[in-house]
C-alpha cells in the first residue's frame, strides 16, 4: 500500500502510474493537479487504471489554478488534514516529480 | 544502531539538465556509508546517465559517469538499468558498465513495493 504524489503531469504521472498497483492511492499536488481536469486527454489517462486505486487532488492547489469545478469525477479533493491522514495510512509514501 | 533498512533510488533525470542525477547519487552513498541497503535504477531520462564516451572537457560540467561506476565499490549492493527505458533510448547495453543489471518492469515493481522507501530524482 503506497502513497503516490504526483507534482506535475506528462511522463512523470504516467511513470507514476505505471508503477502504482490497486492497493495505491494517488495523489495529485501543485502542477500535478492539472490531471484532473476533465478533458479528453486526463479521461484517457485516468481510465487505464487498475480498479479500486484511489485518486485525489489537493484542494488548495486546485483552488490555485481555477479548476475546482473542472474535474474529473474519479478524483476525489482532500484538503491538508486528509493529506496528512493518508500519509498515515499508507505504508509508504513515494513522491514523483 | 537499528536494522538496516532498504532504499531505493530512481535515477530518472538527464544528467546534465539539472541537480537531480547529483542528488541521487549523494544520496545513495550517504545511505551505503550509513550501511543501509540501498539499490539505484536508472529508467527514463535517467538511462541517459549511462551512455559512454561523456566527455565533460570543455563544458567544464562535473562528470557523474565516473561515479556511477564506482557505485559498487562504495557498497551499493545493486545497480540497476530499467530494460524498457533502455530500449525505448536504444541504448546499447553492451556498452553500459558490466556491474549494472538489467531490471523489468515487472522486477521493478516488485522491488517499489518491497523496499522501506523510494525516492524519485
Amino acid at each position: 500500500m503506497i502513497l503516490h504524489t504526483v507534482n506535475k503531469t506528462g511522463d512523470c504521472l504516467l511513470r507514476c502510474l505505471s508503477m502504482a498497483s490497486q492497493d495505491d492511492a494517488v495523489l495529485l499536488i501543485e502542477d500535478g493537479v492539472y490531471a484532473a481536469i476533465d478533458n479528453s486527454a486526463n479521461q484517457f489517462t485516468w481510465t487505464s487504471l487498475p480498479t479500486g486505486m484511489s485518486c485525489y487532488a489537493l484542494v488548495d492547489d486546485l483552488a490555485a489554478r481555477g479548476i475546482s469545478d473542472k474535474m474529473l469525477a474519479q478524483i476525489s479533493p482532500v484538503d491538508w488534514a486528509l493529506f496528512v491522514s493518508l500519509t498515515a495510512e499508507y505504508d509508504k509514501v513515494i513522491s514523483w516529480g | 544502531m537499528s536494522a538496516p533498512q532498504s532504499y531505493l533510488i530512481l535515477a530518472r533525470s538527464s544528467p546534465y539538465g539539472s541537480n537531480m542525477p547529483k542528488a541521487a547519487l549523494d544520496i545513495a552513498l550517504t545511505a551505503a556509508a550509513f550501511e543501509q541497503e540501498v539499490a539505484v535504477v536508472f529508467l527514463d531520462d535517467g538511462v541517459l546517465q549511462l551512455l559512454p564516451n561523456q566527455d565533460t572537457e570543455s563544458s567544464g560540467l562535473k562528470n557523474g559517469s565516473k561515479m556511477i561506476s564506482a557505485l559498487k565499490v562504495y557498497e551499493v549492493q545493486h545497480v540497476y538499468i530499467h530494460l524498457p527505458s533502455a530500449e525505448k533510448s536504444e541504448l546499447d547495453l553492451s556498452k553500459v558498465p558490466d556491474e549494472i543489471e538489467a531490471i523489468t518492469d515487472e522486477l521493478l515493481q516488485d522491488l517499489v513495493s518491497k523496499s522501506d522507501h523510494v525516492m524519485v530524482f
